[in-house]
């Protein structure tokens, strides 16, 4: 775990960074799941953010094009409610740039995401190339906020949702 | 009825297994589906199909409830199946019954994502 900067109004947070490697993926899921009931968030908003904490790596180990990948998970307590914010961010080709920047355009302006998905699922029957569903599951069953950012050729993209502390969304 | 495993399945984190007895065919899978057993659970999937359509077995059991979680690769190895069941003529065509753990909430939302997508051969039970 690398030491990072707590963002302003920041309660808590904490920066990974590894090489892409699969395997870590699940493991991280695990590590960043105990963080999230530390954080006193309920069954169900930790199994939300489990869900887009491994859709979002996934992506970035697959996509980073010098083996690297970083995490950071932001956690901010106004009240009751809890702001998490989930930034990753890896290296890759123009080509994956642009194939992330369709998928992350066309889910972002969409007005139903839920519809969204079963469009997604219709078409991932017949892909070849992974399963084009990963981002849309962070939006749709974690109900999280997707945004992007590109630098030069590092891709940053970042989730954002409140919940409760100890209650639902 | 003594249940015939038919095909197992152990891959990294994830066991899986299907077992057959007269009129019912089931699919049981334990622990992590992650990216490592995409090329296994597709095979199981696929074994799965072919033997619910040898057998002509009116419904597969899937039963989830020891699987700790599933990304949306392998998640997609169920997409294709459903899909497969239904490009089935009426005659062939099955039904599939998910049964889930209310315990972990990721099947809720994920499995409803599949009952939408095939209402009419998709069953959940929690």
């Amino acid at each position: 775990m690398t030491k990072g900067r707590r963002g302003r109004d920041e309660t808590a947070h904490f920066e990974l960074s590894f090489s892409p490697n699969v395997a870590l993926v699940s493991t991280v899921r695990r590590f960043v799941s105990e963080f999230y009931v530390q954080l006193l968030l309920d069954g169900e908003a930790t199994s939300q953010l489990a869900v887009a904490t491994h859709e979002l790596l996934d992506n970035a180990v697959q996509y980073s094009s010098d083996g690297n990948t970083r995490i950071r998970i932001g956690m901010t307590v106004h009240g009751t409610s809890v702001k998490i914010v989930i930034v990753t961010e890896n290296k890759a080709t123009p080509e994956n740039m642009a194939a992330a920047r369709k998928s992350l355009d066309e889910l972002t302006k969409v007005a139903d995401p839920g519809a969204h998905f079963q469009k997604l699922m219709r078409e991932t029957a017949t892909r070849t190339d992974g399963s084009g569903l990963g981002l849309a599951r962070v939006r749709t069953e974690a109900d999280m906020t997707l945004t992007y950012d590109i630098t030069d050729d590092v891709f940053q993209l970042r989730a954002v949702a409140t919940f409760e502390a100890g209650g639902d969304t | 009825m003594t249940a015939t495993d038919v095909f197992v399945m152990n891959a990294v984190e994830l066991t899986g297994k299907i077992a057959v007895s007269p009129g019912e065919l089931h699919v049981l899978l334990c622990g992590c589906a992650d990216s490592r057993v995409m090329t296994p659970l597709r095979e199981l999937v696929t074994k799965a199909h072919d033997e619910m359509l040898r057998t002509k077995t009116p419904e597969a059991v899937v039963d989830f409830r020891d699987l700790e979680f599933m990304n949306s690769s392998c998640f997609k190895a169920f997409v294709g199946w459903i899909s497969q069941v239904q490009d089935l003529d009426d005659e062939t065509r099955y039904r599939i019954r998910f049964l889930s753990d209310r315990a972990k909430p990721w099947q809720r939302r994920s499995l409803a994502a599949l009952s939408c997508f095939a209402a009419d051969i998709i069953h959940v039970e929690a």
